[in-house]
């Protein structure tokens, strides 16, 4: 279904010509305004390396990378970090819990933590399900995934098999959402191919590759409806919390598609949440709620599924927010370098066109094949701006990439870093980010949230086989902010699904409660909002996942919020 | 009587050396003539080279079109068809540096200007510059009017894709006046429609787009966008439901590229022939290719292909060998063990007279499957086809966990969910298989008889309920 026949047609033909015709990357242009991020990972004491397994034999999950998760784990309100390894369940490779010390730097803390443990690791999800308080930690790896209860002070158990939760495919991104509104979060997990390691692939020049997914058949994604604490009966023991698989019978269960990206929001306008899967060569999946326990597939016909010219690309990572300050959320979604990354913007509310071309995005500096990626307010001029990690599937000519192990430098691109200018058109502002964006990884997972307290969002990156990074936000003259915690107090937890909106000089600004989107990654939940040289804020309103909205009084600018369902004013 | 020199009369002595000068200099204006024209012919840009690995028919077909532009380089001609043999085994870099002599020599060609705008469409090199490209191919002369429609569409879409939407529309209206009918430009005018806010004339247009096999999955995508824009909910989920039974848009054709086409020389491989023949249906042909090429014991991958084939052509036997030597040369090789646990499965269902061979036959496709698993956990068909063998032995509570299991792995596959209720309900588990039918009518269609026969078992009647996947 496309409408470049012949390009098409070209692209088929010439599949043997991408080593050939490969170009030499683009030298980086000379910076021309003040850096965004430095790299602090030394500094914070972050040591991790990711171990995508021995190389030489393409196997495909080492290309689809690991992400990471950054979430408070021991509840003293500072952020901490899980790095995970791609390896098999005997190897030394262990994944790391790093908690955060109160002057910044990290500890790992994964030894009796109940993380540590190896594994064929892809995703994270945190969410507290629960409800005691405390964030709970889902693994997706592949074939299967694992449920650690946060039991305090940075300890977890697993708690895969009480719950109930299987799901012995390839899971990719998962994400926690409280889909039925009865207080409990539920869990959505993306599930890729149904791979199998015996079927050697080419690439381009004749060589050994990696696999794509056109490869093998795309599979089901899968629901989980949280039951809670389910008592022991006919001789099973009792769980602190159970899941059901509700997959088929909500729906979800019953198309297949090679799944990546997930994003969940009430992206309809009902009040109800809505789950995007960002399919990898196939269309997009919207599930959109039918509020009875069951979703339809409602991409195609709210302009999702594909792009302007009726084409699915290959989609990785998802970034969602509002990026033109319309009061609607946008999605962002990165594809393969010799593809575009689509911006889907939504209007009228529930409906999405294809808006890539006019937003500026094509015209970067560079381009890459793109996974992780992030939308916020980096400079706080009160303008959502993008972030997006980068790196190949398949072998090029390989871009300097010191430390790198030669077997993945065919693989490395730089990141980029793309500014609103204002009404959701973009510029590239990589050149002038040289440690974020001036060095090649195998960038895959990419993760937000204000690490150090000063107000800003700062970045995590994961690359396959190379070192995990954190990036501090060092934007000089950024404008005021505000960040907002929102927690329903009934169920001990942030609000998943509450959509915030701020309001100040005059302006309005959304922003959606998840810690899931990107690529393979958990970010924090707190919302986060640039507010230009506005000082104060003149409101804020939640509505909440149940659909209550509450206006809550103006403050200060440059403060971080928490806000409590049933202590603002109902609307 | 005259004293001046006349033509008969011998040149005086100052007179000689002039015209000895004439003939120099025009001697010299032949020869620079000459010169200019060779230089003109064999001089400026050199074509580019043969690039180094190629195999000897592709070598030789780009030596051959190279010699011709090394033999004029005033020939845009031969810089074009040089392209081509550059373009059609993958060599867009030394193409397009082709292409663009070939436009620079000859401008009013609109191949070539053509030709180059792909190029910078292709892995969306410079959506910018093929703009400029593809509106000189549209201002060139035509050769014939299938190539100006090709450029036109190609330009339209461009511009749509660019959001230029007035630019689109009016190149989609001019091609309507020429061929009113063209699922192509319904197709292209009723997106620009719709991405304009105009849902309602959008519809119009691309309801000529939903019976031609290059359109329609396109065009009923995009009528179930306009129809829910305007307010039309049912519409837009029928739509919606049509286009996901709908297979994908076959790629019209473009004259230009079957240009490229027509001078690949380089002879496709043993897969990319078996697979031509498969997508045209002549399955039995492939035969006598993968047999050739399962000869080499290096190429398991041919053997199992072989094994799948005669096993589709219902020739069990054959392919209970060839798979057997694939297992045998590759133990890891998971589609190899899982083909034959199920080609020994159906050779066990065929033998009615030797209740001992069958027997034999259901024990090992039952133990290669399971080999298969043991490979591959989440195989679901290895865990069915396991069960329905364990079942063949006459274990049925034995086989229940194995369908349980394919359920569990492959969840949207209604064969599984059938087996598995059949199972149950056999063995008496109907409290399970009750618990389990709504879940197998999400994915089993309604009618299915063997459902139907089920929900009578189960005490349910044969009516399906509404959540029932129709």
């Amino acid at each position: 279904m496309k409408l470049v026949p012949a390009l098409t047609w070209l692209i088929a033909l010439g599949s043997t010509s991408a080593a050939g015709c490969s170009s030499a990357p683009p030298p980086a242009p000379a910076a021309t305004s003040p850096a965004w991020f430095e790299d602090v990972t030394d500094r914070v004491g972050i040591n991790f390396v990711v171990d995508p397994g021995p190389v030489g034999s393409y196997r495909m999950p080492q290309i689809v990378g690991t992400g990471c998760a950054v979430f408070d784990c021991d509840g003293d309100s500072r952020l901490d970090l899980y790095l995970m390894h791609n390896v098999a369940p005997d190897s030394a490779s262990r994944n790391r819990l790093y908690r955060q010390r109160p002057d910044g730097t990290f500890e790992d803390a994964s030894a009796g933590s109940g993380l540590d443990f190896a594994g064929p690791c892809m995703g994270a999800a945190v969410g507290d399900v629960d409800n005691d308080g405390r964030p709970d930690l889902l693994v997706t790896l592949v074939g299967g995934v694992r449920l650690f209860l946060n039991l305090g002070g940075g300890k977890f158990a697993d708690a895969s098999a009480e719950a109930g939760i299987r799901n012995p495919g390839w899971a990719t991104s998962a994400a926690f959402l409280d889909y039925n509104r009865d207080g409990r979060l539920d869990l959505f997990v993306v599930n890729y191919v149904d791979y199998d390691p015996s079927v050697p692939c080419l690439g381009a020049g004749g060589e050994k590759d990696f696999c794509s997914p056109k490869s093998f058949p795309g599979t089901v994604s899968r629901l989980f409806r949280n039951r809670g604490p389910v008592p022991a009966a006919g001789g099973r023991p009792a769980a602190r919390v159970g899941f059901e698989d509700v997959s088929v019978l909500s729906g979800v269960g019953t198309l297949p598609g090679p799944g990546l990206g997930v994003y969940c929001a009430d992206l309809t306008g009902d009040g109800w949440p809505d789950v995007f899967v960002a399919n990898d060569g196939a269309p997009n999946r919207l599930w959109v709620n039918q509020r009875d326990g069951t979703f339809k597939d409602e991409a195609a016909s709210r302009g999702v599924a594909y792009t302007i010219m009726g084409q699915a690309f290959a989609g990785m990572g998802v970034a969602a927010g509002d990026l033109d300050n319309d009061g609607l959320v946008d999605m962002y979604v990165t594809h393969l370098s010799n593809e575009t990354n689509t911006l889907w913007k939504q209007g009228p509310r529930g409906m999405f066109s294809d808006r890539t071309a006019e937003s500026g995005l094509p015209a970067t500096d560079w381009r890459g094949t793109g996974f992780g990626t992030a939308v916020a307010d980096f400079d706080h001029d009160g303008w959502s701006d993008l972030a997006l990690v980068n790196g190949r599937v398949v072998k090029a000519n390989p871009e300097p990439a010191p430390g790198l192990p030669g077997f993945w430098a065919p693989y490395a691109q730089r990141n980029q870093l793309l500014a609103n200018t204002g009404g959701g058109r973009f510029k590239d502002v990589s050149a002038a980010n040289p440690a974020f964006s001036g060095r090649s990884n195998v960038g895959r997972g990419l993760a937000c949230g204000d690490l150090d307290g000063d107000g800003a969002v700062d970045l995590v990156v994961t690359a396959t086989a190379g070192p995990a990074r954190v990036y501090r936000n060092v934007c000089p003259d950024r404008g005021h902010w505000l960040q907002v915690r929102v927690v329903d107090p009934r169920w001990n937890r942030d609000a998943y699904g509450a959509e915030v909106t701020v309001t100040a000089a005059g302006q309005r600004r959304l922003r959606v409660v998840t810690a899931a989107g990107s690529y393979l990654c958990s970010s924090s939940p707190v919302v986060h909002f640039g507010l230009g040289p506005a000082a104060a804020v003149d409101a804020v309103e939640v509505t909440w996942p149940d659909g209550l909205a509450e206006q809550f009084p103006g403050c200060p600018a440059d403060r971080a919020l928490t806000l409590r369902r049933g202590e603002g004013a109902r609307r | 009587m005259s004293t001046g020199p006349t033509e008969s009369q011998p040149a005086s002595p100052t007179a000689r050396p002039r015209r000895r000068r004439l003939l120099l200099l025009a001697l010299a204006a032949v020869a620079v003539g000459v010169a200019g024209g060779w230089w003109l012919r064999t001089g400026g840009p050199a074509p580019p080279a043969v690039p180094e690995g190629v195999g000897a028919d592709v070598g030789a077909a780009i030596s051959a079109a190279r010699g011709e532009v090394v033999a004029d380089r005033t020939s845009a001609a031969a810089w074009g068809r040089l392209g081509l043999v550059f373009t059609a085994h993958g060599f867009d870099d030394r193409a397009a540096d082709c292409y663009r002599e070939a436009h620079r020599l000859d401008p009013t060609d609109d191949r070539w200007a053509y030709m180059l705008g792909l190029y910078n469409l292709h892995d969306g090199r410079d959506p910018a510059a093929a703009v400029g490209q593809l509106e000189a191919a549209l201002a060139c002369r035509h050769r014939t009017t299938a190539r100006e429609g090709a450029i036109r569409l190609r330009l339209a879409e461009l511009y749509l894709a660019e959001r230029r939407l007035g630019d689109a529309e009016r190149l989609f209206r001019e091609h309507l006046e020429r061929d009113p009918l063209d699922p192509r430009c319904r197709l292209g005018l009723g997106v620009t429609l719709l991405h304009a806010g105009r849902p309602a004339e959008a519809v119009e247009s691309l309801k000529g787009a939903t019976a031609s096999p290059l359109t329609a999955r396109q065009a009923t995508t995009t009528l179930a966008a306009a129809a829910r824009l305007i307010g039309d909910q049912d519409g837009a989920a029928r739509y919606e439901q049509q286009a996901a039974r709908l297979p994908e848009d076959l790629a019209p054709p473009d004259p230009f590229a079957a240009d490229a086409a027509a001078a690949r020389v380089d002879r496709q491989d043993g897969y990319e022939q078996v697979a031509a023949l498969e997508q045209a249906g002549r399955l039995r042909e492939t035969v006598p290719l993968l047999t050739r090429m399962a000869e080499d014991p290096a190429d398991v991958r041919a053997a199992v292909t072989l094994g799948q084939t005669l096993s589709l052509l219902g020739e069990l036997d054959a392919a209970e060998r060839y798979l057997r030597a694939a297992c045998a040369r590759d133990p890891a090789h998971v589609r190899a063990a899982l083909l034959l646990g199920t080609v020994l499965f159906d050779l066990a269902r065929k033998e009615t007279a030797d209740g001992d061979r069958r027997t034999r036959l259901y024990r090992e496709s039952a133990d290669t499957c399971r080999r298969a698993v043991e490979l591959k956990p989440d195989l679901a068909m290895a865990h069915f086809c396991r069960g329905k063998a364990t079942q063949g032995l006459g274990d049925l509570p034995a086989a229940i966990p194995h369908f349980r299991r394919a359920v569990e792995c492959r969840p949207e596959v209604p064969q599984f969910h059938l087996g598995l209720l059949q199972a149950l309900a056999d063995s008496g588990l109907t409290e399970e298989a009750a618990a389990r039918l709504p879940a197998a009518e999400r994915v089993i269609p309604a009618d299915h008889p063997e459902l139907i026969l089920v929900r009578k078992r189960l005490g349910g009647g044969g009516k399906p309920d509404s959540q029932s996947k129709s």
